[in-house]
């Protein structure tokens, strides 16, 4: 997708496939081609570039060239949460959220004297680290390698590219 | 043999063998985190703190304490879980009696639902609360051995979900000059349970392990002491053990070090502790560290108690 939007920077106008050319908006110059390898320039052309990737992420467009990463900082849009709450781990709960964009994904629960009791990585673009999309990730036995955990409240902590981007908390109950 | 000595080798086997019979999960055990900073700090090796917070480890050992005494304990995990404990403890005629309460909270846990496009929304909150009503009862046998006895009143609260269960701990305590030895049960009773009202007219269960906690103290010096301790729970070991160091000049002060082993999920692991403890005026105040493992935000677990014996 072509990025339209910009402002005193920005530039409406980005061939991000070829990237052979580049119309920018310049501030005191006008609309104008770019070199991509003038020092000068460079900053322009990834602004515009970025920008235009921000949008396509918006509108759910895959339009980025093979080996280009997204590098804006991965978020969660919505408040992770665990549902139903309270649960028994017989009936087991879904761990629900939304990446801003794909992601490689570590979620950790703890208990309440804030012992690790479970991690799991998922790769970005898989389950679980999926850009977008409502993740969710199924709390059971199963994943605590069949052990009955007590009742009580968890603690669950997701974190993305060393940083923490969301957590919260659920409650156990026996069946 | 003699017949009282039948009665009760007969009454432990069937101890015992109640003991080994352990079904189901066990509860989560509130005291597991320790009950003071003191004791923490030494490895949480139990059996060994002469203030009415002791009545949260072995009940014996508030036999020492010579009037009145009052401990206090605090701490908040990864922001959330707040534990706290009070304990009152004085002599009467008849022994010293202790009354003690200790909770952990976790406010504002979401109660979730679904909406139609399958992503979750909060419908309301629910404050956790997990407690100990406790009641203790020691004094000496013999000028060199005490006894102790408290009875636990457990309670679980999880909005509508509540659960209650009872049990009891025994313990005796030998000193020498330069030794101690504790013993005691943590949760005599075997197979006892908290029931779980579930709001919904189902109830659910789970079991109060029994403990077994056995404790030494060697005093090595006027500067040094060591400490170990075995606990005994569901077929399994846990290892403690803690060096003490007071200054010659300055005994109301202590600097701990010690390490602990603790159950994870089925798997043991283990920790060290660090500690300070200065007793000014009476008042011993005493701080405990103890590091997070793997937590990617919150790395150390710091602990504070407060104590005055009269």
């Amino acid at each position: 997708m072509i990025l339209c939007s910009g402002g005193a920077y920005a530039a409406p106008q980005v061939d991000k496939y070829s990237f052979l050319s580049y119309t920018v908006l310049k501030p005191n110059v006008g609309v104008g081609s770019l070199d991509k390898t003038n020092s000068s320039d460079s900053f322009y052309v990834l602004l515009a570039v970025k920008w235009s990737y921000l949008l396509d992420d918006q509108l759910g467009i895959s339009s980025r060239p093979n080996g280009l990463a997204d590098t804006s900082p991965v978020s969660l849009e919505t408040r992770p949460l665990v549902y139903p709450n309270p649960f028994s781990l017989s009936d087991g709960a879904v761990l629900g959220y939304r990446l801003s964009r794909n992601a490689d994904v570590e979620i950790r629960i703890f208990d309440i004297r804030a012992n690790q009791i479970f991690k799991q990585r998922y790769d970005a673009g898989a389950y679980g680290g999926i850009g977008n999309t409502y993740n969710k990730l199924s709390i059971n036995r199963s994943i605590f390698g069949g052990y009955d955990l007590p009742a009580g409240i968890y603690f669950f902590v997701i974190s993305s590219e060393g940083r923490v981007i969301g957590k919260g908390k659920f409650a156990v109950v026996p069946k | 043999m003699g017949d009282f000595s039948r009665k009760f080798l007969g009454i432990t086997a069937l101890w015992v063998v109640m003991v080994s019979v352990i079904l189901g999960a066990d509860y989560d055990m509130l005291t597991d985190l320790g009950s003071s900073a003191e004791t923490i700090s030494r490895g949480n090796v139990e059996g060994f703190n002469f203030t009415a917070s002791g009545m949260f480890e072995n009940p014996a050992s508030l036999a020492k304490i010579e009037n009145a005494s009052v401990g206090l304990f605090m701490t908040t995990l990864m922001d959330e879980a707040a534990y706290n404990n009070l304990a009152l403890a004085t002599r009467t005629p008849f022994g010293v009696i202790g009354f003690g309460y200790a909770e952990t909270s976790v406010v504002d846990n979401p109660i979730t639902a679904q909406d139609g496009n399958g992503e979750y929304f909060v419908t309301d909150t629910f404050d956790y609360r997990q407690g100990i009503l406790r009641a203790a009862y020691a004094d000496y046998l013999l000028p060199n051995i005490c006894f102790g006895v408290s009875f636990s009143q457990y309670f679980n609260n999880f909005g509508n979900i509540k659960a209650a269960g009872a049990n009891f701990d025994i313990g005796i305590t030998f000193d020498r000059p330069d030794v101690s030895l504790s013993g005691f049960i943590r949760n005599f009773s075997p197979n006892s349970a908290i029931a779980f009202d579930n709001g919904n007219g189902t109830k659910s269960y789970e079991v109060i392990p029994t403990e077994f906690v056995m404790s030494g103290k060697w005093m090595m010096s006027t500067s040094f002491t060591v400490f170990g301790e075995l606990t005994s729970r569901n077929h399994g070991n846990l290892y403690a053990g803690a060096l003490q160091f007071s200054p010659n000049e300055f005994q109301d002060l202590q600097i701990n070090g010690g390490y602990r082993q603790f159950y994870v999920l089925d798997k043991i692991k283990g920790g060290i502790t660090l500690g300070v403890s200065l007793t000014l005026l009476g008042v011993k105040a005493s701080y405990a560290y103890e590091k997070i493992e793997d937590h990617p935000q919150y790395d150390s677990k710091n602990y504070f108690s407060v104590s005055i014996n009269l």
